[in-house]
């Protein structure tokens, strides 16, 4: 292992990708910091401008953009109160609170050192179960990918939230959506209602753009109070000797239960942040400070955040199966660049893959440096208006959904998708199982089609083999864990009227 | 007195059950071919006969779910964005991006009600330099900056 992190740092330290994976960081921030633009968003917006580099470049750049995101993210939730995403809720409910009372210098400070400490961390378990994992999914045959991308498929709805019938039908959506274009086996034409410029598929980074960017503008505008507040004084950064020595055990704790959770599919992200604020209220010995301001509520989500971000790349690096909308479009990123993920790329990229988590750790040190330091420009940007922000983002969408083709078909594909987008928001379905069954659709019916050649068309192939049965029945126990207590509480409100 | 149902949910059943309609109607033209030699139709109808079954239990758990109207939606907005950069799209091209972004920036500034014909300017101004400087000067994408007439006459 430690000749092959040795390989990922001699790739990393390259001036060009040093250089990027610091761009990475501070546009992630400076975009992420802004309220109303989270990293699905920013990522999608920003995806284009990577194209023209190599692979592996790109993909540093692109994890830089992620986690800056992230701890911008975190910095408006804090000072603002706007969480950007789900994962910074938590972060709200104490960050703020002792922003109010004057630390938020403290918040901000503990947690870009727990987030620090838990990215280098999991960045230590990304590179020791990486390998692991691959020498397993070697050994699947077509039968146990189909299973799995359909586990995958199933856990990416357990954690969204809302009704899970429609988080499901958003998932097909996607599947069918990803089926779009040119049949590779027979050559058919599929669902291109007439525009040839599909016969290559429906374009990811317009599908994207449009479901998270564009639809999020119109959004915003409709909703004013989404994008706008006081931002809170930053204070002193440094953490007195009683807030440090509470928080180091919280950022163990964080570390601990993110490395964890990043793994699953589906929402780890979120579930480990939340799952870490209820452990610190558990066992913190500061309970009555819950709820204004206390500093573990700050260290242990932040941490368990980061670290799942870090190791949410594993399955997406060893089986090609995004764990989150945010591997989604890495995995994406990657197939626009000729290299699908999967358990291969560790032997035939091996550059690609040590390079990447080698320089996971290098991007958390970069944000460690120019987060703390930098933090007032990053208070001066939340100060910019939203109606300056939103038609620059416009721009920017429309220029990247053009220059990946060079063709203006693709921005209008941007603003169907926009406006589909938006449609979604309106009838309350959630757009992020739609990205990841847009990305595993066409890989689901290419195993699904090589496994039925090889079992010469019987269908119990899926169940004679143990793996793909294990990952069958998992499934099925995830769909039905979701299914019962809903219809329980609907049997019980119609027994209540 | 009419009877509470989620409109939101029953809006989209209907919308999901229309979708797999369509998809199974288009999808008659492609061979479905047989389970160990699945032919281009065979995977989108599973698929599609899926979306059917799952917009079906959306529609029937609108009937049942907790009440909710349909919202509202913000066509202004909706309008003024969209349009905006269907109309970045087709002016990129032929008319550069220098006019293109001008044009997006005046009619989504449209949007938003606070917005000013000052401010409307200015940021047309500093975001055409910022385009200049970033896609034209940096990453030399190969869209043209100015018109295609001024450029080659």
């Amino acid at each position: 292992m430690l000749d092959n992190l040795e390989l990922g740092l001699s790739v990393a330290f390259t001036f060009q990708n040093l250089a990027f994976s610091f761009v990475g960081c501070v546009i992630g921030t400076a975009i992420g910091v802004l309220p109303g633009v989270g990293p699905v968003a920013t990522i999608s917006l920003l995806l284009p401008l990577t194209f023209g580099l190599d692979p592996i470049t790109s993909m540093i750049m692109l994890a830089g953009i992620y986690y800056g995101a992230q701890y911008g993210g975190s910095t408006s939730a804090i000072l603002l109160n706007l969480p950007g995403e789900v994962t910074a809720v938590v972060t709200t409910l104490e960050g703020h609170k002792m922003a109010r009372a004057g630390r938020a210098g403290a918040a901000l400070t503990v947690a870009a050192i727990g987030s620090f400490f838990a990215g280098t961390v999991a960045t230590l378990v990304v590179a020791g179960a990486g390998p692991l994992l691959t020498t397993v999914a070697m050994a699947f045959g077509p039968a146990e990918y189909f299973s799995l991308i359909l586990l995958g498929l199933i856990a990416a709805t357990v954690l969204a939230h809302g009704n899970i019938l429609k988080s499901l039908a958003m998932i097909v959506l996607g599947v069918l959506f990803g089926l779009v274009g040119t049949d590779l086996q027979s050559g058919q034409i599929r669902f291109t209602l007439g525009f040839p410029q599909l016969f290559e598929g429906v374009g990811f980074v317009p599908l994207a753009m449009g479901l998270f960017g564009i639809a999020e503008i119109i959004r915003n505008l409709e909703c004013p109070e989404n994008r706008s507040g006081t931002v809170s004084r930053v204070g002193k950064l440094w953490l007195t000797k009683d807030e440090f020595s509470r928080s180091v055990p919280s950022v163990l704790r964080g570390t601990a239960l993110g490395s964890l959770l990043g793994v699953l599919p589906g929402g780890g992200l979120a579930l480990s942040t939340f799952a870490s604020y209820m452990l610190e209220r558990k066992v913190s010995k500061h309970r009555e400070e819950f709820g204004s301001g206390a500093i573990e509520g700050v260290a242990g989500p932040e941490s368990a955040n980061n670290a799942a971000s870090q190791t949410s790349f594993i399955p997406m690096l060893t089986l090609g199966i995004p764990a989150n909308a945010v591997m989604a479009l890495m995995i994406g990123a990657l197939m626009i660049q000729g290299i699908q993920p999967g358990p291969r790329m560790i032997d035939e990229q091996p550059t690609l893959f040590w390079g990447l988590i080698a320089s996971m750790w290098i991007g958390n040190l970069m944000l460690l440096v120019i987060n703390l330091p930098l933090v007032g420009v990053w208070v001066s940007l939340l100060k910019v208006p939203y109606k300056y922000l939103y038609p620059a983002i416009l721009v920017f969408c429309g220029i990247g959904a053009y220059s990946v083709n060079n063709s203006a078909f693709d921005v209008y594909q941007t603003v169907v998708f926009g406006l589909i987008g938006y449609a979604l928001i309106k009838l309350e379905f959630e757009p992020a199982p739609l990205l990841i069954g847009f990305v595993l659709g066409p890989m689901l019916e290419e195993y699904l089609k090589r496994a039925m050649v090889l079992s010469r068309g019987d269908v119990s192939v899926f169940i004679d083999r143990p793996v793909s049965a294990v990952f069958l029945a998992l499934g099925a126990l995830a769909l039905a864990a979701m299914i019962l207590p809903s219809i329980r509480r609907r049997k019980e409100e119609a027994i209540a009227e | 007195m009419s009877k509470q149902v989620n409109a939101k949910d029953i809006a989209s059943g209907v919308i999901l059950l229309l979708l797999a309609a369509i998809g199974i109607y288009i999808n008659l033209d492609y061979q479905l071919g047989t389970a160990s030699r699945m032919g281009p139709g065979y995977m989108p109808l599973v698929v599609l006969v899926a979306l059917g079954v799952l917009g079906m239990g959306v529609l029937l758990a609108g009937f049942y779910g907790s009440p909710e109207r349909l919202e509202k939606w913000a066509w202004r907005e909706v309008g003024l964005i969209l349009a905006a950069l269907s109309i970045f799209g087709a002016m990129l091209e032929d008319i550069g991006m220098a006019a293109a972004t001008v044009a997006l920036v005046v009619i989504s500034g449209l949007a938003d009600r606070t917005q000013t014909l000052k401010g409307i300017a200015a940021l047309a101004v500093v975001l055409v330099a910022i385009c200049w400087l970033v896609f034209t000067w940096g990453l030399q994408i190969s869209v043209p900056f100015l018109p295609s007439f001024l450029t080659n006459p």
